[in-house]
């Protein structure tokens, strides 16, 4: 069962603390790793803000009442679990989540996993597929079906595990039934592409201070770094290609409410633009009248930005919609 | 307290010794790099310098050593907090 925690029970210092990690984590994780820095944090499944240990017992204790369909939840770049708690709508004094949600409606066992967001997205990736490999290989009932929820990088950080997954054949990636994207920059971020352009700048200039802060600029993650090309490239030199078999769903915030509006249409949710939320020409490649590329659904949610996705009743009511559904093809319902 | 939440204090305290230490080293290289402007101009001149060369030597083994001593300084203080903690 997915925890409910009273959000006024959380220490604010502590929960300031936690997020400050994880935004730490965010743009210097890679270097907090290598030096072995106690910051650094592992990938692991959560539970109740505590590492999740994968054994059978620990499972079966935080969740006495699991099912053979799992949803889990990936968060995006410099964040936590925590990101996905919002008010519950029926008692705002207690907090739910998406993961929560789809138990009480659907009957999927949720898990929440955090992970350093600063390293590569392909060594996270990698990571995130032998973790579900050891998930399933602990699971105490027979898994069917796997639902994976990512939220801004964490829905790159999917595509990279299920392509690492399909390439070694792992037994978890023939039960992934559905991707869900919230907003994520599957063609770069705007100010990952920003921070980019502005370190070459400062670093070409012959001005000590100005090199100085293209250095200070350049000390950003991998994982930041990454995000100026949105889906993972690996060792092959491609991106990570879309998983064959499940069916994705892009789900898609604006600034504004109209998506026309030009606040929409230049900066998208705040951070990710509309046409790399919605796959970018790889989808547009992948899916357009091919009767072999892998079902998709695009949904545009004007007025949502971009943090928001991860935690917002209307982005529950889709995939709550979607979890109901099983058809193929390609919609869009956005503009 | 956590096993945790002691291995993220520590964490903590190493990272404020190196954000210290790679800015102070940073901002040492600046300062000499704008120190040495300058004396460039000034070593075109044959009648100064030779004067200049040599205050630009004493000035730089000054800069050298504050900032050198200031990362010295730095990582004591880090790794007494790492004892007492």
């Amino acid at each position: 069962m997915a925890e409910r925690t009273e959000s006024s029970s959380i220490p604010r210092t502590q929960a300031l603390t936690k997020w400050g990690i994880s935004l730490v984590n965010g743009f210097f994780g890679d270097y907090l790793r290598d030096s072995e820095n106690g910051l650094a944090t592992d990938m692991a499944l959560r539970h109740a803000g505590r590492p999740l240990s994968i054994t059978p017992d620990a499972l079966r204790s935080v969740h006495p009442d699991t099912t053979g369909r799992l949803v889990i939840l990936v968060h995006g770049l410099g964040c936590h679990e925590g990101i996905w708690q919002y008010p519950e709508p029926g008692d705002p004094a207690l907090t739910t989540t998406y993961g929560e949600g789809l138990h009480r409606e659907h009957g999927y066992t949720p898990f929440y996993l955090r992970y350093n967001t600063g390293l590569a997205l392909a060594e996270n990736g990698a990571h995130f597929a032998t973790l579900l490999n050891r998930l399933l290989s602990n699971y105490p009932t027979p898994v069917t079906e796997i639902v994976l929820i990512g939220h801004s990088m964490g829905g790159l950080v999917i595509r990279s595990a299920c392509h690492y997954g399909a390439s070694r054949q792992a037994g978890w990636v023939e039960r992934v039934r559905r991707v869900f994207y919230l907003a994520s920059p599957h063609e770069g971020a705007p100010l990952a592409k920003f921070a980019h352009w502005t370190t070459d700048v400062m670093q070409a200039a012959r001005n000590p201070v100005t090199q100085l802060i293209g250095d200070a600029l350049n000390a950003r993650s991998q994982g930041v770094k990454d995000l100026r090309h949105g889906a993972p490239l690996h060792h092959d030199g491609q991106s990570a290609p879309w998983l064959g078999h499940a069916r994705h769903y892009l789900i898609v915030g604006t600034l504004h409410g109209d998506t026309a509006h030009a606040a929409s249409v230049l900066f998208g949710d705040g951070l990710v633009r509309q046409r790399s939320a919605k796959g970018g020409s790889s989808a547009a490649t992948a899916w357009a009248g091919d009767e072999q590329a892998p079902p998709a659904e695009i949904d545009v949610l004007p007025g949502i930005h971009h943090l928001r996705l991860a935690h917002d009743p209307a982005v529950f009511h889709k995939i709550s919609q979607q979890c109901r559904q099983r058809t193929g093809g390609v919609v869009d319902n956005g503009d | 307290m956590e096993t945790e939440t002691v291995r993220q204090l520590h964490g903590a305290k190493d990272l404020a010794r190196d954000v210290v230490d790679v800015a102070v080293q940073k901002i040492g290289n600046v300062h000499l790099a704008i120190a040495r402007r300058p004396y460039a101009m000034l070593a075109r001149f044959p009648v100064v310098a030779p004067v200049s060369k040599q205050v630009e030597q004493l000035q730089t083994e000054i800069t050298v050593g504050v900032y050198g001593a200031i990362r010295v300084v730095n990582r004591l203080v880090a790794t007494a907090a790492r004892r007492q903690s």
